[in-house]
């Protein structure tokens, strides 16, 4: 009986894993020989082993952009959370009936192809655009801001990308959180911000971490928005990883600058599960 | 573990034509009743008859539609919950899960903002008193369910409250563990003298623990007043039925201040004559005598011949059901009863166990 449920376990799962080994194993493991291989100026490879494209990704003009997309990546993930625990509050505390109608509206947008919400952005934020034109004839500002193609316009391109994957687990948590908590610690004598800091946010921490993880790591190599909203002092890893790819040809710096990427998203990650294997074994994986 | 406060006059909790409705729903449609200090009251009734809405009220979770409740002569109305001196022992037991047990004890009163030495040491009491202070460091999904029940208790207790209201506290419970518990609850509250609001469906635990029971149904409170006296004079069908099997049968109230039961049989009641017409006899299974046909003594009152239709044996006693002729009596005879199936027999009852119920309409459901 055991046997079989093992044999059945192991054909259940192989399709899945053996797409994963053919597609995401075996070209991470590319990119990882490439990263120690010598470059040609030609654009392919020479099979000599050398750290040297390390070396020049540790260059700290490498290392400062590689700091900035973290930066804006851990923005991004700050903002989108202040923006998604109201949303996902006011989606489970309203009405049942109006629960449904509310989480279409924050999964919706997410349908839209990445290019045109772009695009849009452009058309809201530039000198002449939607957004300086109502603020100009509000009279709220006097000359146009110059929002596009600036860090401004990418966060915001960004969180509007990833804010439904914010509020999704955020709802989840709230909605699997016992209710009756809020109550006892009301009970205790816990005003409104006690119970929310006492006792909301322990209880849906595992949700916290679920959305920053789902938000932080593709902001971090996120290369389409940067690249159309951002200016010039705003490249990021993703849109460096892209240039030297495609433009430059030389795919071994390219390959450093991933595996770097890659080394910094996975402290990330270990970092959110330090933070719940500390919110104790109430916390869901 | 005292109140701190010299005792008062006055009830500490009074409801005073308390209303509350959801839509066309009305929960609790009018209940008036004052508790007295240090009393352990029983709100009984069946599910859905508007306790817990009654309890919600009186926490301060629901707003009354109308009326009022006073606490130690203060209206509670438009109190947030965290304001009340009101603390609430939960169904669930609603334990904080992601804090160990001294943690789940010490919210409230450092919600409160009392000193830290002094929470300690009153936690420490309040752990000791309900025997768990040797689980202080573990979290509640370590505990059994009897255990979560003593940290709920001492989580609420901490705070000295005027009032403590426990929702069904001992429903998760089983048997033995339940039983157990009673005898706990109501040495604490003793102890204490909080006084106690217990909600509950189940009559035995409420006639056992109760000072001041309340039957509940549909919204209103069908009696109030101490075990014995609701239980040997029920108000009505609906409160003899609902603590207890009882014999309610119909019959008709004569001039001479007997009754008739709807088999031609006369009864005496010991209390006041009811007024002539249609009445409610309501008999006690162990108020019930029944003798062998020849073995009965021809002096005791209201006798009934019958026939023995079963006897069946629950423990402790022997439940007999008996037909007298156009009605089915239920008896409880003690356990060396020796009455076998199908004999004739002599049914008896004292006048004083005869209790007469009004023929209300509502109660013919």
């Amino acid at each position: 009986m055991r046997r079989g449920r093992d044999w059945l376990l192991a054909w259940t799962a192989a399709p899945g894993l053996t797409y994963l080994g053919i597609f995401f194993l075996v070209p991470m493991l590319l990119v990882v020989v490439f990263s120690v291989l010598e470059g040609t100026p030609d654009g392919g490879v020479r099979p000599s082993l050398t750290l040297d494209n390390y070396r020049r990704a540790l260059d700290p003009l490498y290392l400062r952009i590689l700091a900035r997309s973290a930066w804006l990546a851990l923005l991004t993930t700050g903002v989108s959370l202040a923006l998604a625990y109201p949303t996902a509050w006011a989606i489970r505390t309203g009405s049942p009936r109006r629960r449904g109608l509310l989480l279409a509206l924050v999964v919706i947008p997410s349908w839209m192809n990445l290019l045109i919400k772009n695009y849009a952005w452009i058309v809201i934020l530039r000198r002449e655009g939607v957004l300086n034109t109502a603020l100009g004839s509000l009279g709220l500002i006097d000359e146009p801001l110059s929002l596009l193609f600036a860090p401004s316009a990418v966060l915001i391109g960004l969180v509007h990308t990833y804010l439904p994957f914010m509020v999704l687990p955020l709802y989840v948590a709230l909605d699997r959180m016992d209710w009756s908590l809020v109550e006892a610690a009301r009970d205790l004598g816990a005003g409104r911000a006690a119970v929310f800091m006492r006792v909301v946010v322990p209880q849906t921490l595992a949700g916290v971490a679920v959305g920053c993880t789902l938000v932080f790591i593709p902001t971090l190599g996120a290369f389409v928005t940067p690249d159309m909203l951002g200016g010039p002092d705003s490249l990021m890893v993703g849109t460096l990883i892209e240039n030297q790819l495609l433009q430059v040809r030389n795919w071994p710096f390219a390959s450093a600058l991933a595996v770097l990427l890659m080394a910094v998203a996975a402290a990330a990650l270990a970092a959110v599960r330090r933070l719940q294997g500390a919110a104790g074994p109430g916390a869901l994986a | 573990m005292l109140p701190s406060m010299p005792p008062r006059d006055g009830p500490i909790l009074a409801l005073n034509d308390l209303r509350k409705s959801f839509g066309d729903t009305k929960a609790v449609a009018g209940v008036t009743a004052s508790f007295g200090r240090g009393e352990y009251v029983c709100v009984l009734g069946p599910s859905g008859c508007g306790k817990t809405t009654l309890l919600r009220l009186i926490a301060g979770f629901e707003q009354p539609t109308s009326g009022d409740i006073e606490l130690d002569g203060r209206s509670l109305v438009g109190v947030p919950p965290e304001r009340r001196d009101v603390n609430v022992v939960f169904q669930s037991y609603a334990l904080f899960p992601h804090l160990s047990v001294r943690e789940n004890v010490a919210f409230g009163p450092r919600m409160k903002g009392v000193p830290a030495s002094e929470i300690d040491q009153r936690v420490t009491t309040t752990l000791q008193m309900v025997r768990v202070l040797e689980l202080a460091d573990r979290r509640p999904g370590q505990l059994s369910g009897g255990q979560q029940q003593r940290v709920a208790l001492a989580r609420a207790l901490v705070n000295r409250p005027k009032v403590l209201v426990l929702d069904e506290p001992l429903s998760a419970l089983d048997r033995s563990l339940r039983l157990a518990m009673q005898d706990e609850l109501r040495a604490v509250q003793r102890r204490t003298g909080v006084t106690f609001i217990h909600i509950t469906h189940d009559q035995s635990e409420a006639l056992t623990l109760a000072d001041q029971l309340v039957v509940m149904r549909a919204g209103r409170f069908e009696q109030v007043g101490s075990p014995a006296e609701v239980y040997e004079h029920p108000r009505n069908r609906f409160v003899a039925d609902f603590l207890g099997s009882s014999n309610v049968l119909e019959a008709t109230a004569d001039a001479d201040g007997t009754v008739r039961l709807a088999g031609g049989v006369r009864l005496r009641a010991a209390g006041p004559a009811a007024a002539p017409g249609a009445v409610l006899v309501s008999l006690r299974p162990e108020c019930v005598r029944v003798e062998r046909e020849g073995e009965a003594s021809s002096s005791r009152e209201n006798q009934m011949a019958g026939q023995v239709i079963r006897v069946s044996n629950t423990g402790p006693l022997t439940e007999c059901r008996v037909d007298v002729g156009g009605a089915t009596l239920v008896a409880h005879l003690p356990q060396r009863a020796n009455i076998a199936e199908g004999e004739r027999v002599v049914v008896s009852v004292p006048a004083e166990d005869v209790v007469l119920l009004p023929a209300d309409a509502t109660d013919a459901q």
